[in-house]
């Protein structure tokens, strides 16, 4: 890829890295800093990636520094440890749909909560998904729609949702 | 495989994450159109989708142009002293005359250097005086040996040193009270040149630079009278000395020397430069 290639990466990908991590980490500058690790690994690497991978290299190797960031700091889950608080509506209502989604989705494991946000915040198929997060694609299918059915367990009543 | 009303959510949670084809699709709605009552279900499985917040933005996308990072350095004032001392360090190859008004908070190194200096010997090298009891006039001085930390040392050369270097001699060191200022004192800053005549052969044609470090930030003064007991604790036939001068630990020596061995490799004259500690001086403020 070009450097004008990797400006347009910057203009496009930027925000929408920065929300991924940031939806999973839940710390700012974390996040901030893994978006800005992960460019400066896409400059070093810009010869060997084309303008059309850029995309997903880049939120590939976002992914993979933000589980090392999970791990140094010991906040990794992949278990349902957090899922297992119960539902949130029953509870405290929400004021909102969104505000209750995101509360469920901070409930949910680490990848699952990677996936989701991978698949709505980004688009991603489950093949892109599955090269991303190191999983194959059946995988992705298996625990994204765990994690979907997770979130409509935690959030309660269906018409909460509706 | 075919949709049934054991499997249908794994259909529905494909359809919404837009992984069915088109007779993928056909089939799902076809199905639905004979259980009407899941297709509430499919209405809430939609519901769950999440959107992208478009407020949650990376700020200041600049600093990710080219490759350049920004990252904070939480401990920037370590490297920033680091990098203080070590450019004060390297100004002697530079400077050729006395260095003044180095005040401020922290370490301050001045340069001393005699005007009539002769080139440069090139034979003189890194050098630590080894702690031996000082004699001055007879009597012992326990302050003034050099501080070593046992990690240093094992770093000193074990060769014998070229003749003339302090660790062959006892090194001879101002008391305090020997040196206390009055009107006669030497302030550094422009420093007048030192009496030739009963300083020795320090003050000898060749005699090095002296760059002493001032923890205090004020001006390094010795009496005028008897600038042969500071003379005299200098090394001899070095570049240049890095007099240490306070009441440093011996950590901070050994990293000081640590950072000039370092830049040493390219730095000729920093391979040649004495590190010395002598003992208390009084510190005034230049004039």
């Amino acid at each position: 890829m070009t450097e004008s290639d990797f400006q347009t990466c910057v203009e496009q990908h930027a925000d929408g890295l920065f929300r991924f991590i940031l939806k999973n980490l839940r710390h700012r500058e974390d996040a901030r800093d893994i978006v800005q690790n992960s460019f400066e690994i896409l400059w070093r690497k810009r010869d060997e990636v084309t303008a059309a991978k850029s995309k997903s290299y880049l939120f590939t190797v976002g992914y993979h520094n933000m589980i090392d960031h999970l791990r140094k700091v010991r906040n990794i889950s992949l278990s349902d440890e957090m899922a297992e608080r119960g539902p949130l509506v029953p509870e405290h209502p929400a004021p909102d749909l969104s505000k209750k989604l995101e509360s469920a989705l901070a409930m949910l494991n680490g990848i699952q909560r990677s996936l989701i946000l991978l698949k709505d915040y980004e688009g991603y198929s489950y093949v892109e998904i599955g090269t991303i997060t190191g999983l194959n694609p059946s995988q992705v299918k298996v625990y994204l729609h765990r994690a979907r059915l997770k979130m409509k367990e935690l959030i309660g009543k269906k018409e909460n949702l509706i | 495989m075919e949709i049934n009303p054991d499997n249908y959510e794994s259909w529905m949670l494909s359809y919404i994450d837009g992984e069915l084809d088109a007779s993928g699709e056909r089939e799902l709605m076809a199905f639905l159109e004979v259980h009407p009552s899941l297709k509430e279900e499919l209405r809430v499985f939609r519901s769950l989708k999440l959107h992208p917040d478009p407020s949650i933005v990376f700020e200041s996308k600049e600093i990710l142009s080219r490759g350049r990072r920004a990252k904070l350095v939480r401990f920037w004032w370590i490297p920033a002293a680091a990098a203080a001392l070590v450019l004060w360090v390297l100004v002697v190859r530079k400077v050729h005359a006395p260095l003044t008004g180095s005040r401020g908070k922290g370490l301050v190194i001045h340069l001393q250097q005699h005007p009539a200096q002769a080139p440069l010997p090139d034979h003189s090298r890194l050098m630590i005086p080894r702690a031996k009891p000082v004699v001055d006039s007879g009597r012992t001085i326990a302050s003034a040996n050099p501080v070593i930390p046992p990690r240093l040392k094992s770093r000193i050369p074990r060769s014998a040193p070229p003749s003339g270097l302090a660790t062959s001699r006892p090194v001879s060191v101002p008391e305090p009270g020997a040196v206390r200022t009055d009107s006669s004192e030497i302030a550094l800053g422009p420093v007048p040149p030192l009496p030739t005549s009963g300083v020795g052969r320090i003050m000898e044609a060749g005699t090095p630079p002296v760059l002493l470090v001032s923890p205090s930030g004020q001006g390094l003064a010795f009496k005028e009278t008897q600038p042969e007991k500071v003379a005299s604790a200098l090394p001899v036939n070095s570049q240049a000395i890095l007099s240490i001068q306070g009441n440093l630990g011996a950590s901070v020596i050994s990293r000081i020397a640590r950072i000039q061995k370092f830049f040493s490799r390219k730095n000729p004259v920093l391979a040649k430069t004495d590190i010395v500690q002598i003992g208390p001086i009084e510190f005034v403020k230049p004039k």
